[in-house]
């Protein structure tokens, strides 16, 4: 059945439900929360204990004192976790995609309730290392197939993963490293460095893996629009709140120091605006794999605007380039219009150094890693085979996967020490590599392949 | 009838109504089709042994025979790379400009960090504004040799794509490029 059909039946019952349940009851008292429906782990008894606690957030009391009862198979937070405004007490200890058999081994287990409280407050339980949750945008079309190919290789290794839909944010993802969302994420890379503040409380507990190539960050505009300046004050489309498009369109637009009025909407609605002149652009970052984008402006109204380098982005951007053979609609066959891209990385979450959740993404790095072959197959994304899982980030990386990384590469001769550390001291000064640097670089280089052979 | 049993109704219906409403809107993620496998324990991946050194003089006599052959049959097999485009023939060498040099100093620095996608992109920004070294250095990034030592892991060379940008390094007065060159050819 096609989506708006389903759609259309799905709203038709629930409108029925909603009016029989009003009249038989006169008040139809339900707490369901947006972020439990997406986000919660697969047991049903997760969705209760999010739904539960109707205690305001500037009531809350600190979690274990005079609170309900833990109900089984639940463990309770040691610190305030809060969704959508409601202070969240306790979650699943379990994060099996079936849910009736981890409440089978929960009967047959004491009860959590049981144990000393102390031993559940403050000790969340250890993560399995042989199912883990991935969250990943769902409206990045490249990101939610990357994220299925993923979690199929990782089940060839013998590690059974879902996806786990939600946003990448720095607000979004360090709500899913405090609230307990999900063991791994696929997250752009300016989400996590473009604003340091906003990431700083959670740096630490969401390390990266490996670092994965990103997609040109895409700006469409109506022809008169020559310039990307010109989108100041003016309403541009970023996709989904707390979505890739969102982050990296705020982040991409702060670097270029243009200041547009954001819309928050999915990226078709936002086509469709910028059509009929509602819009003054568009940011995609998924363009892609959107099938939208490669369905617009053959009317030739529209085209992709150029993005300039600037110094400011050289940590968090890479140069891309887009040609008439990615958008023959928006493109001249002659043109080759210059945009930045965004690299993205997989991190795991609420995996401090030393955690047990730490220890349980260190397996999953394993599996990952040990069969990452099968993801460069000529039937898998094209992304995969632009990654190096050795390449460095400027962001923390699990400790488990840089001791992988290191036993699995062949010893660095001096030379190649001497090239690395004069690239790293390029990198570190102000402004990052000059040009005076490149020749002093370009002769590191030469005497490290020149001693290789 | 009690109210605790029209609560009751009232919430199975109202249950009924929102998981109707979420399975309609719940994201279109693709289910993954592959079978369940047994756990295996995962090996330590052994990394490739290095290239076998190459006397230099059989590289220079090699490098000679090989000039100006150039691999169009090999590069059109390859296809190109994703997201990346040949720079332009008609550049301009002679005087690098200020943002070449930078451009191939970032690249280089991504190099050396092992970022090898970031690098490329680097240095073919820096070729396109007529930066010959970074020609040079585009052919390692693309040379399994280069990238064997780099200790990169899982992100394949690709000897056709290396050849051509050594081949243009060497036609704009590069002569490291010709050794270059000559062990692809050797390796292939």
């Amino acid at each position: 059945m096609p989506l708006t059909e389903r759609r259309f039946c799905a709203c038709v019952a629930a409108a029925a439900a909603i009016v029989a349940a009003t009249a038989t009851a006169g008040v139809a008292q339900t707490a369901v929360t947006g972020t439990a429906t997406q986000t919660a782990p697969a047991s049903g008894a997760a969705t209760t204990a999010d739904a539960s606690p109707a205690t305001p957030p500037s009531d809350a009391a600190p979690a274990g004192a005079a609170t309900p009862a833990l109900p089984p198979g639940m463990v309770r937070y040691d610190h305030p976790v809060f969704q959508n405004g409601r202070l969240v007490l306790w979650h699943g200890a379990w994060r099996d995609r079936l849910g009736s058999k981890a409440r089978e081994q929960n009967a047959k287990a004491p009860s959590v309730k049981d144990q000393p409280q102390s031993a559940a407050v403050g000790a969340p339980q250890k993560p399995s290392a042989n199912s883990f949750a991935l969250l990943a945008d769902p409206s990045d079309a490249c990101a939610t197939r990357l994220a299925g190919e993923f979690v199929a290789a990782m089940q060839s290794g013998g590690a059974a993963g879902r996806i786990v839909a939600g946003g990448v944010s720095p607000a979004a993802l360090g709500a899913a490293v405090e609230g307990d969302r999900a063991d791994l994420a696929i997250a752009p890379i300016d989400a996590l460095v473009a604003n340091p503040q906003a990431s700083a409380a959670w740096r630490e507990r969401a390390p990266f893996i490996a670092k994965l190539s990103g997609e040109p960050i895409e700006i469409v505009a109506a022809r008169d629009v020559a310039d990307i300046r010109q989108l100041a004050g003016r309403e541009v489309g970023f996709g989904i709140a707390d979505s890739a498009e969102a982050t990296s369109a705020a982040a991409l637009f702060s670097a270029l120091g243009v200041a547009p009025r954001p819309a928050y909407e999915p990226l078709a609605d936002a086509l469709n605006d910028l059509a009929a002149g509602r819009l003054a652009a568009v940011v995609a970052v998924d363009g892609r794999c959107a099938p939208a984008l490669a369905q617009f402006g053959g009317d030739r109204r529209f085209h992709e605007l150029a993005v300039g380098w600037t110094p400011a982005m050289r940590s968090i951007y890479t140069p891309a380039r887009l040609t008439a053979a990615d958008r023959p609609n928006l493109i001249e066959a002659a043109e080759r219009i210059d945009v930045v891209a965004a690299p993205r990385a997989l991190i795991a979450l609420d995996a401090a150094p030393g955690s047990p959740r730490a220890q349980a993404a260190a397996a999953l790095t394993k599996i990952f890693f040990a069969g990452f072959d099968q993801l460069l197959a000529a039937d898998k994304d094209g992304a995969w085979r632009d990654v190096n899982l050795a390449a460095e980030a400027p962001w923390p990386r699990l400790r488990a996967a840089q001791e992988w990384i290191d036993a699995a590469r062949p010893p660095s001769n001096p030379s190649l020490q001497v090239f690395r550390a004069a690239a790293r001291g390029a990198a570190s000064a102000d402004g990052g590599p000059a040009a005076q640097d490149s020749d002093r670089l370009y002769d590191s280089l030469m005497q490290w392949r020149g001693a290789g052979q | 009838m009690p109210m605790i049993l029209l609560k009751s109704v009232a919430g199975l219906f109202a249950g009924v109504a929102v998981g109707a409403l979420g399975l309609a809107y719940w994201p279109q993620i693709q289910p993954t089709t592959v079978a369940a496998q047994p756990f295996v324990e995962p090996s330590v991946r052994v990394a490739q042994p290095a290239p076998p050194a190459l006397e230099k003089s059989a590289l220079d006599k090699l490098a000679l025979a090989l000039h100006d052959a150039r691999p169009d049959a090999a590069q059109a097999a390859a296809g190109p790379t994703r997201g990346l485009t040949l720079t332009p023939t008609n550049v301009d060498f002679t005087a690098p400009s200020d943002d070449a040099r930078r451009f191939r100093a970032q690249g280089l620095v991504a190099l050396a960090g092992g970022d090898v996608a970031a690098a490329r992109a680097f240095l073919e920004r820096a070729a396109d504004a007529g930066d010959a070294r970074a020609l040079l250095v585009l052919g390692d990034a693309y040379d399994p040799a280069t990238l064997t030592r780099l200790g990169a892991i899982g992100v394949k060379g690709d000897p056709s794509r290396a050849r051509d940008y050594y081949q243009r390094a060497s036609d704009a007065g590069l002569a490291a490029a010709r050794q270059r060159i000559a062990a692809i050819e050797i390796s292939q």
